[in-house]
């Protein structure tokens, strides 16, 4: 491995600072500060009224969905970052390529679209 | 051993210590969230061997995305009798001469695998210089003159490397190495199917609201 | 080792202490301002201690962990809000990288960096995993909801803030920050690229106030609904984590905005290029930071100016506005690059973006509706 950490190097060691001093003030806190735990301090707060049963209910699939549609676009935003960055840059793509580039990029964001299109249709992003 | 290789062990122990916490954690949530430092220090070992898109997409897609599926998942189920899972003696079994399987295949293959036979261009001193997103998006847009090549068999779209100053394409080379492209718009067409699935979700709901009230939040 | 490195990283942890400290003082003297009250003024003139005594109130006040929550998780999630839009500033330039000397000064942490937009973007969506998790410890309704809301909110403003930048890195060709701004500030002003992006900015403002959780879009919090949101059982310096997390994440949005579309330190005749006057480096710290201020400002600004949105509305305007919005802005940007053509011509692209669209999906939108 001889990989030169330039940059992670300093990344590593903001890392460890950080977490050390995430760690100091928690500690600092919980040591400087008096516990004097109450019964009625120790319950949730609802608003003054007593909480009933578990809070960890059950909740609507649709936030599940929102996350898969995060995660298909984000898959295919990954794919499109490299694209950017290569596609006009002066020393990206050879000239001789970038039509072709051009084609298929225009078929990846077209089939997107038809499957945005289709989803919106379908109402998978109405909310109510 | 260089700062880099003890950096490389720290987060590679405390990565399998992490994993290894998934396994014997028996609270479904502190499970997933063991898998989140399992994850997200993968991406720390990417980063490590200079493989920062990798890393970067390690993050995007597994830490902040199927993670959020998984714990949105686990938080649907997790109510009272689904929240501790024990596992019996014969799952524990089964698991783990599957794992000792597994490892033992990904073992065998890193010992009978014959190094020399690398091409010297596969492995450069600083892999910084090669994995550059530019060169990432020239590969995967059809340049095959660049690392990493992909030597998929009988796979169409290759355009042949440009020859950079006439920006001419030069003849392809003899062992048909092919560009990304295909796999490219083949990765799209099943974002395209997972979409339509994930509308068929949608519509399957909106139904079933339409019938029977509402309990859930 | 060099000591550099660690004297910048200590004086940027402290450094952005002090900077959200007297950003909430700020934001109080704004609010104070917009509402014509006088906002703190009892410690130190003009109530310019309060921020001291604040931190040290949050010191010394009781560490309450109430009985009932997830204790490990409660613990995690406000660390986990500092820690991730701390690290996310690792890599944003806070003043001039073209300095001769890079050993001797030095305004990033980690200079160089191949991929630091996304890895901003990659460290900050982790965020969303304090909320989420500061809910479900928390093991209160109003929380778990907040949290929910929030989570969802935060994941859907991640794609339109992602497919908005694509506009600036399609032009520029880099996901380097560093060269993203030295780029700009080499055209000068006609090389700002709010000319060519005005758009892309638009929505690259509205997913990033979404992504910090500010209002308008302060679901998550939305005091008169839900309390507090994820953080209603919090109290004590885990409360002020959060609030640290947030503030942490409005510096780095603004100075990001700025970098990206505003020139960063570049500003005509005072700060060019190849300024090199004694004292060059300090105007362009300046700059930056002055523009970076102002842009903290409108958002705090935006606070009072803007009611808050309903969930539905929030999560429509996500995906049926910003999405299709900032993936036509790409299209846009993809043909002026490749035919070649005027930068400038995406100007006038942009404003007919802008505002054909929206008509046209307020006419279509019920026709689309079918299923």
């Amino acid at each position: 491995m001889a990989t030169e950490l330039s940059a992670w190097q300093p990344l590593g060691l903001y890392l460890l600072a950080i977490l050390a001093f995430v760690l100091g003030v928690l500690a600092l806190a919980h040591l400087v500060a008096p516990p004097r735990p109450r019964p009625i301090k120790d319950m949730p707060y609802e608003s003054g009224v007593d909480p009933l049963g578990d809070a960890r209910l059950r909740f609507d699939i649709r936030y599940y969905l929102i996350a898969v549609l995060f995660l298909l676009f984000d898959v295919e935003l990954l794919f499109l970052y490299p694209w950017a960055v290569a596609a006009y840059a002066d020393n990206g793509l050879p000239v001789a390529l970038r039509d072709a580039a051009f084609l298929g990029v225009l078929v990846f964001l077209g089939l997107l679209i038809i499957g945005y299109l289709y989803e919106w249709a379908k109402g998978g992003f109405r909310w109510r | 051993m260089s700062v880099g290789d003890i950096l490389f062990w720290i987060v590679g122990l405390m990565t399998a210590l992490c994993a290894v916490m998934v396994v014997v954690t028996q609270h479904i949530v502190r499970c997933a969230i063991w898998l989140l430092f399992t994850l997200a220090g993968t991406a720390g070992l990417f980063f490590l061997l200079g493989l920062d898109f990798l890393g970067a997409t390690q993050l995007f897609v597994y830490v902040g995305g199927t993670l959020v599926l998984v714990i949105f998942g686990v938080m649907l189920t997790a109510t009272g009798p689904f929240l501790q899972l024990r596992a019996g003696a014969g799952e524990w079994a089964i698991a783990i001469i599957v794992g000792l399987l597994l490892y033992g295949l990904i073992a065998l293959s890193w010992l009978f695998a014959d190094w020399s036979k690398l091409p010297e261009s596969a492995l450069p001193d600083d892999p910084r210089q090669m994995y550059h997103t530019e060169q990432l998006g020239r590969a995967l847009l059809g340049d095959t003159s660049v690392q990493p090549a992909s030597e998929l068999a009988g796979v169409p779209g290759s355009l042949g490397a440009a020859d950079k100053a006439s920006g001419k394409l030069q003849e392809p080379p003899k062992r048909q190495a092919s560009a990304f492209l295909l796999p490219f718009e083949i990765v799209s067409v099943h974002l395209l199917v997972v979409l339509i699935g994930a509308a068929y979700l949608a519509r399957a709901k909106r139904k079933r609201v339409v019938v029977a009230p509402r309990e859930s939040l | 080792m060099d000591w550099l490195t660690i004297g910048l990283i200590i004086f940027v942890i402290s450094w952005l202490q002090i900077l959200c400290a007297y950003l909430i003082y700020l934001e109080r003297k704004v609010a104070a301002w917009v509402q014509d009250r006088k906002g703190p003024n009892r410690v130190g003139p003009w109530g310019l201690f309060q921020p001291i005594a604040d931190g040290l109130k949050f010191l010394f006040k009781e560490q309450v962990v109430p009985a009932h929550v997830h204790r490990f998780l409660y613990i995690l999630a406000p660390s986990i809000a500092v820690i991730t839009t701390m690290l996310a500033f690792a890599v944003v330039p806070f003043g001039p990288t073209d300095v001769p000397d890079p050993r001797q000064k030095r305004f990033i942490i980690a200079p160089n960096l191949d991929i630091g937009l996304l890895f901003i973007f990659a460290i900050a969506s982790l965020n969303v995993y304090s909320i989420i998790l500061g809910g479900w410890a928390s093991n209160n309704k109003y929380s778990l909801l907040g949290s929910l809301r929030s989570a969802a909110q935060i994941i859907s403003y991640e794609i339109p803030l992602a497919l908005s930048v694509l506009g600036v890195i399609v032009l520029v060709g880099s996901l380097n920050l560093e060269h993203l701004l030295n780029e700009q500030a080499r055209l000068g002003i006609g090389g700002w690229l709010i000319w060519y992006q005005p758009l892309g900015w638009l929505l690259f403002f509205a997913s990033a106030l979404a992504e910090s959780n500010r209002l308008p879009f302060d679901l998550p919090e939305a005091e008169q609904e839900l309390v507090g949101g994820y953080h209603t059982e919090y109290s004590g310096m885990k409360f002020a984590m959060f609030f640290l997390g947030e503030y942490t994440h409005v510096t780095t949005v603004s100075l990001l905005m700025v970098i990206l579309y505003f020139g960063g330190w570049h500003f005509p005749f005072v700060a060019e290029f190849n300024a090199n006057y004694p004292g060059a480096t300090g105007v362009k710290v300046l700059v930056l930071w002055t523009k970076a201020s102002l842009v903290i400002l409108v958002i705090m600004l935006l606070r009072w100016t803007l009611p808050r949105f309903r969930f539905d509305q929030l999560m429509h305007l996500a995906w049926m506005g910003l999405v299709p919005l900032s993936l036509l802005n790409l299209l846009s940007v993809m043909i002026v690059r490749h035919w070649s053509l005027s930068p400038w011509l995406l100007l006038p692209c942009s404003v007919i973006i802008l505002t054909a669209i929206p008509l046209l999906h307020r006419w279509k939108s019920r026709q689309l509706d079918w299923a």
